[in-house]
């Protein structure tokens, strides 16, 4: 019985040209349309090597600047004012590296009169936190990926300051004879007693402080999120995780062909002998297994485009499946709570991923931030948001820490929408047809 | 609850808020007949069947299938059922042997023993020739026989039929009036409701008409017509007719709209109460030979229109 429900309702599913067109080829254009309009963004690298981001760095505090410039160094090079333009003098110290920026040192003054003549895009001051005091002509992108570098700095800032903290800690408390018996103390010279106890402590401390710079990451991770991310990812992993959310209506129909008050076939399927729910889960399944297949074709679709979701497979195609099964929950959610509303559903099945796509950064990516700041449980709780951050923690947090949080909240919201619609189904007879 | 009854409705009450769609309903349904369900749009006959059918629920009542009191969980019940809904109800993606054996797959899990009754379906409905059409391929002929055929094909024991001839071209019309009598003769029992009433008169044992939820009047058509109101005329040409004949057919309570002239006699009577050959025999009593006699019956459409008000037809 059960393969004669899923035999067929693959088939109508298969054959229905509507379905073609939104399950198969719909997720491919969207997200070639994606990636040729965000492809400026996905390359960051090829723009700026043409035209890398002229800055000028001011000093508040020397040491600052003695230090950003250290930071700076691996992927920019230090320039004069020559004739009115910026010329490179000195490359860093590797000539292989690529040159994303350009900085020249000064004064405010001269700094704002370069910036007016168009000389530099931007002012950035080296003071804790470090500042852009000014930018012009440097477009989101350009700004996004400088807000990135100096985040970077600020991130690693951060961290050196909280191993030495750490490590200084430790150091301060050592008793030479928790390492050394009396014996072996007047056995040896200070020098041996030195160097043997620094790699005694040494090997002691080296896995707290590993964990130490774990949980950092994580800290400063979320902070440098919260803050400013790469926008063109969080672009393409919102619209990811809008692909992976979208089928709300193909959910709506797993429930529409078979209660008696939502079609004529719901009828006649309804004074068959088979329960509703042996009917939806026959109905549903086909279409789950054919969504979560062409996830897994749409990811190594993105990676033929030549954009890199991070070598996390599994974990990255298990959180679009389960994208998915949120979407196709959440239709059939909605066809048993709307059983009249076609039409409404039909708004909901293509307004509600828009919305949730829109409030993870979709196409603003301020947006996510204010939803965050603003409307936590939203944050929370938006699906293509789960997603979207859960493909960007897989993408560049070394642990699974945040990734199995997104799985936890998706988990939660596919339960809620599952109840929803196995409560809806129960109703075997209605108030009105 | 009479065990000799397949369809048992008792005091049933179905409400639309305000609005009484079936108002305290009592009608049976006997095993092997051909019971038809006629009433004016609104009357409340399909409210009527989705509440037999459980797919809607009542507010007071009770309704009784093969014996057992049916409810929406009654899934033993519902397998030995057929519904043939008004609207076409197939899958557009299927082929009519597809979506035959689709519904079918629904009640017979045998692979074998259904095809066997996607076949037979099949041929019954005459769609042999249709097999790998889809349904937008099929004429509105075509497509009402693969509606009948996707609720007969499990051979069901009790069949509801709601107007499955309505927008039918005469040649798919008269197949299905066929294979409706064809089913009866293989043992089904059969709910038909429509709209038109030679219909009802040629297929139906027994009929009901509804009315604003409420039956008016049930019984064969031919008891239904014989129990009304309505007269039958009743004309007769006869030369010399005596004023002693004509005195006595005027003192005959049942006889009214009494009229003779140019040779014509015309009168009305009650068809049941002053018949044809009363009138024959007062005729030979008195030596008189009529020339012509005609009648006419009134019809279950008269009937219809007597007792609901409404002309069916105009109302489809």
């Amino acid at each position: 019985m059960f393969s004669h429900l899923i035999r067929y309702y693959s088939q109508v599913y298969f054959k229905n040209k509507s379905n073609i067109i939104w399950t198969f080829l719909f997720p491919f254009a969207y997200i070639t349309i994606i990636f040729f309009a965000l492809s400026g963004l996905m390359e960051p690298e090829a723009s700026l090597q043409e035209e890398p981001i002229k800055i000028a760095i001011i000093s508040a505090d020397s040491q600052e600047e003695s230090d950003l410039i250290d930071y700076l160094d691996y992927f920019s090079a230090n320039a004069i004012l020559e004739d009115g333009e910026l010329q490179i003098i000195e490359k860093n110290n590797s000539v292989d590296k690529e040159i994303y920026l350009i900085y020249h040192q000064t004064d405010e003054a001269k700094a704002r009169e370069m910036i007016k003549n168009k000389q530099i895009n931007a002012i950035v001051e080296a003071k804790n936190p470090i500042t852009i005091k000014d930018s012009q002509g440097l477009g989101d992108v350009k700004m996004g990926i400088l807000t990135q570098f100096l985040d970077g700095y600020e991130t690693n800032r951060k961290l050196t300051i909280s191993l030495e903290h750490q490590y200084e800690a430790k150091y301060s408390n050592v008793d030479v004879l928790d390492y050394f018996s009396q014996e072996e103390l007047a056995s040896k010279t200070f020098e041996e007693i030195s160097t043997e106890m620094e790699a005694k402590i040494d090997a002691e401390i080296s896995d707290e402080i590993l964990a130490v710079i774990e949980s950092q990451t994580d800290v400063f991770e979320e902070q440098a999120d919260s803050d400013s991310t790469n926008p063109a990812l969080i672009y393409f992993f919102a619209a990811i995780g809008y692909l992976a959310f979208y089928p709300i209506s193909a959910g709506s129909y797993t429930v529409e062909h078979i209660i008696a008050n939502q079609s004529e076939r719901g009828k006649r399927n309804s004074v068959s002998g088979v329960t509703k729910t042996k009917m939806f889960f026959a109905s549903f399944l086909p279409l789950f297994i054919i969504q979560a297949f062409f996830s897994w074709l749409i990811y190594h679709y993105v990676g033929l485009l030549g954009v890199s979701l991070g070598h996390r497979q599994v974990q990255i195609v298990s959180l679009m499946i389960l994208g998915n099964l949120a979407a196709l929950l959440t239709g059939s959610a909605l066809a048993t709570l709307l059983p009249f509303q076609k039409n409404l559903r039909t708004a909901l099945g293509i307004g509600i991923p828009l919305f949730f796509g829109f409030t993870s950064g979709m196409m603003i990516h301020h947006i996510a931030i204010l939803i965050s700041d603003n409307f936590p449980i939203l944050h929370k709780i938006n699906p293509v948001g789960i997603v979207s951050r859960g493909l960007y923690v897989l993408y560049s947090d070394s642990n699974l820490v945040r990734f199995f949080d997104a799985i936890k909240f998706l988990g939660i919201y596919i339960l809620v929408f599952l109840v929803i619609t196995l409560y809806g189904l129960r109703k075997n007879s209605y108030e009105r047809l | 609850m009479n065990k000799n009854f397949e369809i048992e409705v008792v005091d049933l009450v179905k409400k639309y808020k305000e609005l009484v769609a079936v108002d305290h309903l009592n009608l049976s349904v006997y095993e092997n007949e051909i019971f038809g369900l006629l009433g004016p749009n609104g009357s409340g006959k399909s409210t009527l069947i989705n509440c037999i059918l459980a797919l809607l629920r009542y507010d007071q009542g009770k309704v009784y299938i093969f014996g057992e009191e049916m409810t929406a969980t009654s899934f033993k019940i519902k397998q030995k059922i057929g519904y043939v809904p008004q609207d076409i109800a197939v899958y557009e993606e299927l082929t009519v042997q597809e979506n035959i054996d689709y519904f079918c797959g629904l009640y017979i899990f045998d692979k074998h023993q259904r095809k066997q009754h996607v076949d037979e379906a099949i041929d019954f409905t005459g769609l042999d020739k249709f097999r790998k059409f889809v349904p937008s391929k099929l004429s509105g002929g075509l497509l009402r026989r693969l509606n009948l055929a996707c609720g007969i094909a499990h051979k069901p024991k009790l069949i509801f039929l709601d107007e499955p001839t309505v927008a039918v071209d005469p040649q798919s019309r008269n197949r299905i009036l066929e294979g409706i009598e064809d089913l009866r003769k293989q043992g089904s029992t059969i709910v038909y409701t429509t709209h038109y009433m030679e219909e009802v008169e040629m297929l139906c044992d027994r009929l009901v008409i509804l009315d604003q939820g409420q039956v008016l009047v049930t019984g064969s058509s031919e008891e239904i017509i014989s129990n009304s109101s309505l007269a039958q005329s009743i004309d007769v040409v006869i030369f010399d007719l005596t004023d002693s004949v004509l005195n006595i057919l005027e003192q005959e309570p049942e006889i009214s709209h009494l009229t003779y002239q140019d040779a014509k006699l015309s009168f009305k009577t009650n068809s049941n109460r002053y018949t044809l050959l009363d009138l024959l025999n007062l005729l030979e009593e008195h030596n008189l030979k009529p020339v012509s006699v005609s009648s006419e019956k009134p019809t279950l459409n008269d009937v219809f229109l007597e007792i609901t008000g409404k002309e069916l037809k105009d109302n489809v």
